[in-house]
Protein backbone atom coordinates (compact mmCIF):
# COMPACT_ATOMS: atom_id res chain seq x y z
CA UNK A 1 0.00 0.00 0.00
CA UNK A 2 1.08 3.36 -1.22
CA UNK A 3 0.74 5.58 1.73
CA UNK A 4 2.86 8.59 2.35
CA UNK A 5 2.62 9.96 5.97
CA UNK A 6 5.07 12.63 5.35
CA UNK A 7 3.24 13.88 2.84
CA UNK A 8 0.38 14.91 4.54
CA UNK A 9 2.16 16.41 7.09
CA UNK A 10 3.59 18.94 3.97
CA UNK A 11 -0.14 19.26 2.51
CA UNK A 12 -1.32 20.66 5.75
CA UNK A 13 0.65 23.67 5.54
CA UNK A 14 -0.47 24.14 2.08
CA UNK A 15 -4.21 23.89 2.95
CA UNK A 16 -4.74 26.47 6.11
CA UNK A 17 -4.16 29.42 3.87
CA UNK A 18 -7.63 28.93 2.35
CA UNK A 19 -9.50 27.81 5.76
CA UNK A 20 -10.03 31.48 6.21
CA UNK A 21 -12.45 31.66 2.99
CA UNK A 22 -14.41 28.56 3.88
CA UNK A 23 -14.95 30.09 7.15
CA UNK A 24 -15.71 33.23 5.71
CA UNK A 25 -18.55 31.65 3.56
CA UNK A 26 -20.02 29.60 6.48
CA UNK A 27 -20.24 32.37 9.10
CA UNK A 28 -21.11 35.31 7.08
CA UNK A 29 -23.78 33.33 5.04
CA UNK A 30 -25.03 31.55 8.71
CA UNK A 31 -25.62 34.84 10.73
CA UNK A 32 -27.53 36.56 7.26
CA UNK A 33 -29.35 33.11 7.00
CA UNK A 34 -30.71 33.41 10.51
CA UNK A 35 -31.35 36.57 9.84
CA UNK A 36 -33.64 36.04 6.66
CA UNK A 37 -34.66 32.89 8.51
CA UNK A 38 -35.78 34.81 11.25
CA UNK A 39 -37.61 37.00 9.42
CA UNK A 40 -39.41 34.65 7.44
CA UNK A 41 -40.36 32.68 10.61
CA UNK A 42 -41.96 35.52 12.41
CA UNK A 43 -44.04 36.21 8.93
CA UNK A 44 -45.28 32.49 9.64
CA UNK A 45 -45.78 32.75 13.17
CA UNK A 46 -47.81 35.73 13.03
CA UNK A 47 -49.35 34.53 9.67
CA UNK A 48 -49.08 37.63 7.93
CA UNK A 49 -51.56 37.95 5.27
CA UNK A 50 -49.74 37.75 1.54
CA UNK A 51 -46.36 37.71 3.17
CA UNK A 52 -46.99 34.38 4.22
CA UNK A 53 -47.91 32.93 1.13
CA UNK A 54 -45.09 34.71 -0.12
CA UNK A 55 -42.73 33.01 2.45
CA UNK A 56 -44.26 29.61 2.34
CA UNK A 57 -43.07 29.91 -1.62
CA UNK A 58 -39.74 31.06 -0.73
CA UNK A 59 -39.18 27.72 1.10
CA UNK A 60 -40.65 25.90 -0.51
CA UNK A 61 -38.87 26.48 -3.49
CA UNK A 62 -35.43 27.30 -1.86
CA UNK A 63 -35.74 23.91 -0.13
CA UNK A 64 -36.58 22.22 -3.52
CA UNK A 65 -34.16 23.31 -5.87
CA UNK A 66 -30.37 21.81 -5.42
CA UNK A 67 -27.69 23.56 -3.69
CA UNK A 68 -25.74 22.94 -6.79
CA UNK A 69 -28.24 24.59 -9.08
CA UNK A 70 -28.81 27.61 -7.14
CA UNK A 71 -25.50 28.74 -6.95
CA UNK A 72 -25.63 27.86 -11.09
CA UNK A 73 -28.46 30.06 -11.14
CA UNK A 74 -27.28 32.93 -9.06
CA UNK A 75 -23.55 33.31 -10.07
CA UNK A 76 -23.90 32.14 -14.14
CA UNK A 77 -27.71 33.01 -14.44
CA UNK A 78 -28.50 36.35 -13.25
CA UNK A 79 -26.00 38.33 -15.03
CA UNK A 80 -27.32 36.94 -17.55
CA UNK A 81 -30.94 38.69 -17.13
CA UNK A 82 -29.07 41.42 -14.75
CA UNK A 83 -25.38 42.53 -16.95
CA UNK A 84 -25.07 44.63 -13.69
CA UNK A 85 -24.37 41.53 -11.95
CA UNK A 86 -21.52 40.37 -14.07
CA UNK A 87 -19.40 41.66 -11.68
CA UNK A 88 -20.27 39.79 -8.91
CA UNK A 89 -17.67 37.82 -7.68
CA UNK A 90 -17.68 34.38 -6.76
CA UNK A 91 -17.29 34.45 -3.01
CA UNK A 92 -20.10 37.37 -3.31
CA UNK A 93 -22.28 34.91 -5.31
CA UNK A 94 -21.71 31.95 -2.93
CA UNK A 95 -22.51 33.74 0.21
CA UNK A 96 -25.91 34.98 -1.40
CA UNK A 97 -26.92 31.34 -2.31
CA UNK A 98 -26.13 29.38 0.81
CA UNK A 99 -27.73 32.33 3.03
CA UNK A 100 -30.74 31.92 0.82
CA UNK A 101 -30.46 28.42 1.05
CA UNK A 102 -30.06 27.69 4.56
CA UNK A 103 -32.69 30.50 5.64
CA UNK A 104 -35.44 28.26 3.90
CA UNK A 105 -34.38 25.38 6.14
CA UNK A 106 -33.67 28.02 9.68
CA UNK A 107 -37.57 29.35 9.05
CA UNK A 108 -38.88 26.18 9.79
CA UNK A 109 -36.88 25.60 12.53
CA UNK A 110 -37.52 29.16 13.88
CA UNK A 111 -41.20 28.59 13.39
CA UNK A 112 -41.62 25.34 15.02
CA UNK A 113 -39.06 27.16 17.92
CA UNK A 114 -41.69 29.65 18.69
CA UNK A 115 -44.54 27.80 18.63
CA UNK A 116 -43.13 25.87 21.53
CA UNK A 117 -43.23 28.42 23.44
CA UNK A 118 -45.87 28.34 26.10
CA UNK A 119 -48.42 31.17 24.84
CA UNK A 120 -48.71 31.75 28.54
CA UNK A 121 -45.13 34.02 28.32
CA UNK A 122 -47.10 36.22 25.24
CA UNK A 123 -50.12 36.72 27.56
CA UNK A 124 -48.09 37.48 30.93
CA UNK A 125 -46.03 40.00 28.78
CA UNK A 126 -49.10 41.57 27.67
CA UNK A 127 -50.85 41.64 31.28
CA UNK A 128 -47.81 43.34 33.14
CA UNK A 129 -48.18 46.30 30.04
CA UNK A 130 -45.28 45.15 27.66
CA UNK A 131 -46.50 45.70 24.21
CA UNK A 132 -46.27 42.69 21.54
CA UNK A 133 -42.73 44.01 20.23
CA UNK A 134 -41.30 44.03 23.68
CA UNK A 135 -42.46 40.88 24.98
CA UNK A 136 -41.47 38.99 21.40
CA UNK A 137 -37.84 40.26 21.70
CA UNK A 138 -37.85 39.66 25.58
CA UNK A 139 -39.29 36.40 26.45
CA UNK A 140 -40.71 34.42 23.09
CA UNK A 141 -37.32 34.93 20.75
CA UNK A 142 -34.68 33.96 23.74
CA UNK A 143 -36.62 30.88 24.69
CA UNK A 144 -37.71 29.79 21.20
CA UNK A 145 -33.77 30.19 20.18
CA UNK A 146 -32.67 27.52 23.35
CA UNK A 147 -35.01 25.32 21.86
CA UNK A 148 -33.94 25.87 18.01
CA UNK A 149 -30.10 25.77 18.85
CA UNK A 150 -29.42 21.60 18.44
CA UNK A 151 -31.19 22.36 15.22
CA UNK A 152 -29.47 25.31 14.14
CA UNK A 153 -25.92 23.92 15.37
CA UNK A 154 -26.98 21.09 12.88
CA UNK A 155 -27.80 23.36 10.10
CA UNK A 156 -24.39 25.36 10.46
CA UNK A 157 -22.22 22.08 10.58
CA UNK A 158 -23.47 20.67 7.51
CA UNK A 159 -23.02 24.66 5.66
CA UNK A 160 -19.64 24.16 6.81
CA UNK A 161 -18.81 21.12 5.16
CA UNK A 162 -21.29 22.31 1.94
CA UNK A 163 -19.46 25.24 1.72
CA UNK A 164 -16.89 22.72 -0.53
CA UNK A 165 -19.33 22.64 -3.36
CA UNK A 166 -18.39 26.78 -4.15
CA UNK A 167 -15.42 25.43 -6.23
CA UNK A 168 -17.66 24.76 -9.12
CA UNK A 169 -17.75 28.68 -8.86
CA UNK A 170 -14.07 28.80 -9.55
CA UNK A 171 -13.96 29.83 -5.77
CA UNK A 172 -10.61 28.91 -4.37
CA UNK A 173 -11.45 27.58 -0.81
CA UNK A 174 -9.71 24.77 0.99
CA UNK A 175 -11.47 21.98 -1.01
CA UNK A 176 -10.51 23.50 -4.12
CA UNK A 177 -7.15 23.84 -3.04
CA UNK A 178 -7.15 20.39 -2.24
CA UNK A 179 -8.51 19.47 -5.69
CA UNK A 180 -5.37 21.36 -7.20
CA UNK A 181 -2.78 20.38 -5.25
CA UNK A 182 -3.80 16.57 -5.64
CA UNK A 183 -4.33 17.05 -9.47
CA UNK A 184 -0.05 18.47 -9.96
CA UNK A 185 1.02 15.68 -7.06
CA UNK A 186 -0.96 12.62 -7.82
CA UNK A 187 -1.23 12.13 -4.11
CA UNK A 188 -5.25 12.13 -4.29
CA UNK A 189 -5.77 9.69 -0.90
CA UNK A 190 -3.30 11.79 1.69
CA UNK A 191 -4.79 15.28 0.13
CA UNK A 192 -8.39 14.43 0.63
CA UNK A 193 -8.07 12.82 3.85
CA UNK A 194 -5.78 15.66 5.06
CA UNK A 195 -9.04 18.26 3.63
CA UNK A 196 -11.60 16.00 4.87
CA UNK A 197 -9.95 15.62 8.45
CA UNK A 198 -9.75 19.56 8.49
CA UNK A 199 -13.97 19.28 8.14
CA UNK A 200 -13.99 17.38 10.95
CA UNK A 201 -11.56 19.02 13.44
CA UNK A 202 -14.10 22.25 12.87
CA UNK A 203 -17.21 20.35 13.23
CA UNK A 204 -15.52 18.87 16.58
CA UNK A 205 -14.64 22.61 17.42
CA UNK A 206 -18.13 24.12 16.93
CA UNK A 207 -20.03 21.18 18.49
CA UNK A 208 -17.63 22.28 21.63
CA UNK A 209 -18.88 25.72 21.48
CA UNK A 210 -22.18 24.71 20.83
CA UNK A 211 -22.34 22.47 24.03
CA UNK A 212 -20.72 25.71 25.86
CA UNK A 213 -23.66 27.66 24.60
CA UNK A 214 -26.36 24.94 25.45
CA UNK A 215 -25.19 25.15 29.34
CA UNK A 216 -25.08 28.76 29.38
CA UNK A 217 -28.13 29.41 28.16
CA UNK A 218 -29.93 26.26 29.48
CA UNK A 219 -28.93 27.32 33.14
CA UNK A 220 -33.13 28.70 33.13
CA UNK A 221 -34.35 25.67 32.48
CA UNK A 222 -32.24 23.40 34.92
CA UNK A 223 -33.78 22.04 38.18
CA UNK B 1 -62.81 51.51 38.65
CA UNK B 2 -63.29 49.15 36.28
CA UNK B 3 -66.81 49.02 34.28
CA UNK B 4 -67.72 46.34 31.72
CA UNK B 5 -70.96 46.57 29.95
CA UNK B 6 -72.53 44.18 27.86
CA UNK B 7 -69.76 42.48 27.40
CA UNK B 8 -70.50 39.53 24.86
CA UNK B 9 -67.80 37.02 23.62
CA UNK B 10 -68.27 33.47 21.84
CA UNK B 11 -65.91 30.45 20.28
CA UNK B 12 -67.70 29.75 16.96
CA UNK B 13 -70.96 28.73 17.68
CA UNK B 14 -70.55 28.30 21.52
CA UNK B 15 -71.76 31.89 23.45
CA UNK B 16 -69.30 31.99 26.81
CA UNK B 17 -70.61 35.61 27.53
CA UNK B 18 -74.29 36.86 27.31
CA UNK B 19 -74.09 40.23 28.01
CA UNK B 20 -72.46 40.89 31.26
CA UNK B 21 -72.16 44.23 33.37
CA UNK B 22 -69.67 44.07 36.17
CA UNK B 23 -68.73 46.74 38.05
CA UNK B 24 -66.01 47.02 40.32
CA UNK B 25 -65.10 49.69 42.74
CA UNK B 26 -61.80 51.01 43.90
CA UNK B 27 -60.75 49.52 46.75
CA UNK B 28 -63.32 46.66 46.28
CA UNK B 29 -62.33 42.76 46.67
CA UNK B 30 -64.99 41.21 43.87
CA UNK B 31 -65.44 37.30 43.72
CA UNK B 32 -66.24 35.46 40.52
CA UNK B 33 -67.53 31.87 41.03
CA UNK B 34 -69.35 29.67 38.84
CA UNK B 35 -69.10 26.33 37.38
CA UNK B 36 -66.41 25.25 35.22
CA UNK B 37 -66.78 26.39 31.48
CA UNK B 38 -69.72 29.34 32.73
CA UNK B 39 -67.27 31.76 31.40
CA UNK B 40 -66.00 33.63 34.27
CA UNK B 41 -62.27 33.04 33.06
CA UNK B 42 -63.46 34.42 29.81
CA UNK B 43 -64.82 37.17 31.76
CA UNK B 44 -61.54 38.09 33.54
CA UNK B 45 -59.89 37.65 30.40
CA UNK B 46 -61.94 40.26 28.38
CA UNK B 47 -60.99 42.88 31.18
CA UNK B 48 -57.91 43.19 29.70
CA UNK B 49 -58.61 41.91 26.15
CA UNK B 50 -56.06 38.68 26.54
CA UNK B 51 -59.21 37.81 24.85
CA UNK B 52 -60.83 40.36 22.72
CA UNK B 53 -64.79 40.61 23.42
CA UNK B 54 -67.24 40.65 20.25
CA UNK B 55 -69.10 43.57 22.21
CA UNK B 56 -69.64 45.48 25.13
CA UNK B 57 -67.67 48.52 26.66
CA UNK B 58 -65.07 48.39 29.25
CA UNK B 59 -63.56 51.38 31.28
CA UNK B 60 -61.05 51.25 33.39
CA UNK B 61 -60.22 54.71 35.61
CA UNK B 62 -59.31 56.84 32.37
CA UNK B 63 -59.26 54.23 29.65
CA UNK B 64 -61.82 53.09 27.50
CA UNK B 65 -62.42 50.21 24.53
CA UNK B 66 -65.71 49.60 22.59
CA UNK B 67 -65.61 45.90 21.15
CA UNK B 68 -65.42 44.58 18.89
CA UNK B 69 -62.90 47.53 17.12
CA UNK B 70 -60.21 48.37 19.65
CA UNK B 71 -56.46 49.19 18.38
CA UNK B 72 -53.36 47.55 19.36
CA UNK B 73 -52.95 51.50 21.43
CA UNK B 74 -56.39 51.35 22.70
CA UNK B 75 -55.66 47.73 23.78
CA UNK B 76 -52.25 48.49 25.47
CA UNK B 77 -53.59 51.67 27.69
CA UNK B 78 -55.95 49.32 29.34
CA UNK B 79 -53.93 46.33 29.57
CA UNK B 80 -51.56 48.79 31.65
CA UNK B 81 -54.11 49.61 34.34
CA UNK B 82 -54.35 46.40 35.45
CA UNK B 83 -52.25 43.33 36.08
CA UNK B 84 -52.75 39.89 36.35
CA UNK B 85 -52.52 36.50 38.32
CA UNK B 86 -52.29 33.40 35.89
CA UNK B 87 -53.75 30.25 37.14
CA UNK B 88 -50.05 28.78 35.69
CA UNK B 89 -47.97 31.40 36.93
CA UNK B 90 -46.65 32.32 33.92
CA UNK B 91 -43.72 33.72 35.24
CA UNK B 92 -40.94 34.34 32.42
CA UNK B 93 -39.14 31.50 32.19
CA UNK B 94 -36.31 32.96 30.80
CA UNK B 95 -35.45 35.40 34.09
CA UNK B 96 -34.59 35.16 37.38
CA UNK B 97 -37.82 36.05 40.28
CA UNK B 98 -36.49 39.52 40.74
CA UNK B 99 -36.13 40.07 37.03
CA UNK B 100 -39.43 39.27 36.44
CA UNK B 101 -40.72 41.01 39.21
CA UNK B 102 -38.45 44.30 37.41
CA UNK B 103 -39.43 43.73 34.11
CA UNK B 104 -42.72 44.84 33.78
CA UNK B 105 -41.19 48.35 35.60
CA UNK B 106 -38.08 48.45 33.61
CA UNK B 107 -39.13 47.24 30.21
CA UNK B 108 -43.20 48.30 30.50
CA UNK B 109 -42.67 51.54 32.36
CA UNK B 110 -39.42 52.76 31.75
CA UNK B 111 -38.28 53.16 35.63
CA UNK B 112 -34.45 53.42 36.15
CA UNK B 113 -32.88 49.53 36.81
CA UNK B 114 -31.56 50.93 39.95
CA UNK B 115 -35.31 51.91 41.41
CA UNK B 116 -36.59 48.97 40.10
CA UNK B 117 -34.26 46.37 41.61
CA UNK B 118 -35.35 47.95 45.13
CA UNK B 119 -38.48 47.83 44.45
CA UNK B 120 -38.47 44.53 43.31
CA UNK B 121 -36.71 43.19 46.22
CA UNK B 122 -39.40 45.17 48.35
CA UNK B 123 -42.08 43.38 46.93
CA UNK B 124 -40.84 40.17 46.92
CA UNK B 125 -39.16 40.51 50.84
CA UNK B 126 -43.21 41.42 51.19
CA UNK B 127 -44.62 37.82 49.23
CA UNK B 128 -41.94 36.17 51.39
CA UNK B 129 -39.11 35.49 49.14
CA UNK B 130 -35.78 35.11 50.23
CA UNK B 131 -33.13 37.35 49.00
CA UNK B 132 -31.48 33.96 47.90
CA UNK B 133 -34.91 32.57 46.22
CA UNK B 134 -34.52 35.95 44.42
CA UNK B 135 -31.75 34.86 41.98
CA UNK B 136 -33.12 31.77 41.06
CA UNK B 137 -35.10 30.90 37.81
CA UNK B 138 -38.80 29.91 37.81
CA UNK B 139 -37.70 26.42 37.11
CA UNK B 140 -36.49 25.85 40.57
CA UNK B 141 -38.90 27.01 42.47
CA UNK B 142 -42.24 25.36 44.11
CA UNK B 143 -45.59 26.44 43.22
CA UNK B 144 -46.66 28.55 46.05
CA UNK B 145 -43.09 30.52 45.48
CA UNK B 146 -44.17 31.07 41.61
CA UNK B 147 -47.13 32.49 42.45
CA UNK B 148 -45.68 34.55 44.88
CA UNK B 149 -43.38 35.90 42.45
CA UNK B 150 -46.06 36.35 40.13
CA UNK B 151 -48.06 38.65 42.61
CA UNK B 152 -44.79 40.77 43.10
CA UNK B 153 -44.99 41.24 39.70
CA UNK B 154 -48.34 41.99 39.42
CA UNK B 155 -47.82 44.38 42.06
CA UNK B 156 -44.98 45.99 40.28
CA UNK B 157 -46.32 47.96 38.00
CA UNK B 158 -48.81 50.13 40.43
CA UNK B 159 -51.93 48.51 39.23
CA UNK B 160 -55.28 50.35 39.25
CA UNK B 161 -56.62 46.41 40.19
CA UNK B 162 -54.94 43.34 40.12
CA UNK B 163 -57.10 40.12 37.95
CA UNK B 164 -56.37 36.75 39.61
CA UNK B 165 -57.24 33.84 37.40
CA UNK B 166 -57.88 30.76 39.77
CA UNK B 167 -54.93 31.65 41.45
CA UNK B 168 -54.34 28.38 43.86
CA UNK B 169 -55.81 25.82 41.02
CA UNK B 170 -52.77 24.26 40.27
CA UNK B 171 -51.15 24.41 43.71
CA UNK B 172 -50.44 21.38 45.58
CA UNK B 173 -53.02 21.23 48.25
CA UNK B 174 -50.09 22.41 51.28
CA UNK B 175 -49.57 25.43 49.13
CA UNK B 176 -52.50 26.76 48.83
CA UNK B 177 -52.97 28.41 52.19
CA UNK B 178 -49.65 30.50 51.68
CA UNK B 179 -50.63 32.24 48.42
CA UNK B 180 -54.00 32.98 49.88
CA UNK B 181 -52.48 34.73 52.89
CA UNK B 182 -50.35 36.71 50.39
CA UNK B 183 -53.89 37.74 48.68
CA UNK B 184 -55.84 37.89 51.77
CA UNK B 185 -53.12 40.96 52.86
CA UNK B 186 -53.49 42.80 49.45
CA UNK B 187 -56.86 42.66 50.52
CA UNK B 188 -56.54 44.02 53.55
CA UNK B 189 -55.06 46.85 51.99
CA UNK B 190 -57.61 47.77 49.96
CA UNK B 191 -55.79 47.02 46.20
CA UNK B 192 -58.85 46.34 43.93
CA UNK B 193 -58.97 42.72 43.05
CA UNK B 194 -61.29 40.99 41.11
CA UNK B 195 -60.54 37.07 41.93
CA UNK B 196 -62.13 34.22 39.82
CA UNK B 197 -61.96 31.54 42.13
CA UNK B 198 -63.07 28.00 43.83
CA UNK B 199 -61.99 28.44 47.10
CA UNK B 200 -65.62 29.44 48.80
CA UNK B 201 -64.75 29.84 51.93
CA UNK B 202 -61.93 32.16 51.43
CA UNK B 203 -64.24 34.05 48.79
CA UNK B 204 -67.04 34.76 51.87
CA UNK B 205 -63.87 35.27 54.01
CA UNK B 206 -62.28 38.22 51.57
CA UNK B 207 -64.70 39.34 49.12
CA UNK B 208 -66.65 42.08 49.91
CA UNK B 209 -68.91 41.22 46.86
CA UNK B 210 -69.55 37.85 44.84
CA UNK B 211 -70.85 37.10 41.64
CA UNK B 212 -72.11 34.06 40.74
CA UNK B 213 -72.02 33.41 36.56
CA UNK B 214 -73.79 30.50 34.97
CA UNK B 215 -74.08 29.67 31.16
CA UNK B 216 -72.38 33.21 30.04
CA UNK B 217 -74.91 35.25 32.33
CA UNK B 218 -74.83 36.76 35.78
CA UNK B 219 -77.17 34.97 38.09
CA UNK B 220 -76.91 36.02 41.41
CA UNK B 221 -74.58 38.87 43.02
CA UNK B 222 -74.05 40.58 46.43
CA UNK B 223 -72.22 40.79 49.27
CA UNK B 224 -69.85 37.99 50.07
CA UNK B 225 -71.04 36.37 52.80
CA UNK B 226 -74.82 36.59 51.89
CA UNK B 227 -74.32 35.20 48.46
CA UNK B 228 -72.50 32.51 49.74
CA UNK B 229 -73.83 31.56 52.89
CA UNK B 230 -77.78 32.37 51.83
CA UNK B 231 -77.89 32.28 48.03
CA UNK B 232 -81.36 33.13 46.56
CA UNK B 233 -81.42 31.50 42.75
CA UNK B 234 -81.98 27.77 43.05
CA UNK B 235 -79.02 27.34 40.37
CA UNK B 236 -76.20 29.31 42.68
CA UNK B 237 -77.62 26.94 45.75
CA UNK B 238 -77.30 23.34 43.52
CA UNK B 239 -73.74 24.98 42.76
CA UNK B 240 -72.70 26.24 46.29
CA UNK B 241 -73.89 22.52 47.90
CA UNK B 242 -71.97 20.90 45.04
CA UNK B 243 -69.14 23.03 45.51
CA UNK B 244 -69.05 22.92 49.40
CA UNK B 245 -69.63 19.21 49.62
CA UNK B 246 -72.81 19.78 52.32
CA UNK B 247 -75.36 17.94 52.06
Amino acid sequence: MDLDPGYMLGVLPELLPYLPVTLLIAVVSMVLAVLLGLVLALIRFARIPVLDQIAQLYISLFRGIPTLVQLFLIYYGLPQLFPAMSTMSALTAAIIGFSLKEASYLAEIFRAALASVDRGQYEAGLATGMTRVQVYRRYIIPQAAFNALPATGNIFVSLLKETSVAFTLGLTEIFAEAKIIASSSFRFFETFLVVGLVYWVMVVVYSWLQQRLEQRLGRAYRR
Amino acid sequence: MIEATRIRKAFGANTVLDGIDLEVGTGEVKAVIGPSGSGKSTLLRCLNLLEAPDAGTIRIEDAQVTAPRISQKEAHALRSRTAMVFQGYNLFRNRTALQNVMDPMVIGRKVPADEARARAQELLARVGISESTQAQYPVTLSGGQQQRVSIARALAVRPHAILLDEPTSALDPELVSEVLAVIRDLASERITLVIVTHEMAFAADVADRVVFIDGGRIVEQGPAREVIEHPQHERTKRFLREELGAP
